[in-house]
């Protein structure tokens, strides 16, 4: 690894935010279901690139959350948000040591420039089970 | 005649529409939900007998396991997984299968 990567590393400044989405762009919404939602959108702070994954965990017939929490566990994100976490979820991404934010469902766009300025809600406890269900 | 009701879905209708087709067509009704079976709401049976049962449930073997996450992938219910070096059982999903004996 070149030395100025690994400074940044150390400086705190890369992060893999992840939100849970409705959609693959910016001006996309946020889906407040993190189970049954349909897209991640991974967002690399460091160079700005945006990855996009289908969440794995909205067909399933059950532990949906815990589908999505693996997924996001593989590629090592820093920072969730999304609605809320179901209890599942939720202890999977305790154990994982990832971060989690509360956002209302507004654009993305919106969602990193409140988050950026430090104004999500840390989400501490699971909410509901099933809250994503249909 | 026989006839099974059966959906991996929940919340789809299976109850209500077995007990109607039991009701319809004055069968037996079986209810073989292991997890909710719900019919005894609807039809109030006198229950005579009762057993209880067992379900079977991994134990991981911290001092063998090598957290390959091979048993994650196998499970089809969504009971387990991996978090870093751990493997981690949600007992409630667990149906007991075998299949992460792998």
């Amino acid at each position: 690894m070149p030395i100025s990567n690994s400074i940044k590393k150390f400086g705190g400044i890369s992060m893999k935010i992840v939100i849970s989405s409705t959609g693959k762009t910016n001006g996309d919404l946020l889906d407040k279901r993190f189970g049954r939602c349909q897209y991640f959108q991974i967002h690399d702070t460091e160079n700005g690139e945006v990855k996009i994954l289908e969440n794995k965990g909205q067909d399933s017939s059950g532990g949906a959350g815990i589908v999505a929490a693996n997924q996001l566990n593989v590629e090592k994100v820093d920072v969730i948000i999304t609605g809320d976490l179901g209890p599942n979820a939720f202890e999977l991404i305790e154990k994982a040591g990832i971060k989690a934010y509360k956002c209302a469902n507004i654009a993305i766009g919106l969602v990193l420039e409140k988050y950026n300025k430090g104004e999500l809600e840390e989400i501490k406890m699971s909410g509901p089970a099933y809250h994503g269900a249909n | 005649m026989n006839i099974a009701v059966l959906s991996g879905k929940g919340g789809t209708g299976k109850t209500t529409v077995s007990l109607n087709l039991a009701l319809a067509l004055k069968s037996n009704y079986i209810d073989c939900d292991v997890e909710e079976p719900n019919g005894f709401l609807f039809l109030k049976p006198k229950i005579d007998k009762t057993e209880q049962v067992m379900v079977d449930y991994p134990l991981i073997n911290d001092n063998k396991c090598t957290s390959c996450g091979a048993c994650v992938d196998a499970c089809q219910f969504n009971a387990l997984a991996k978090v870093n070096k751990d493997i981690i059982l949600f007992q409630k999903l667990c149906h007991g299968c075998g299949a992460c004996e792998i």
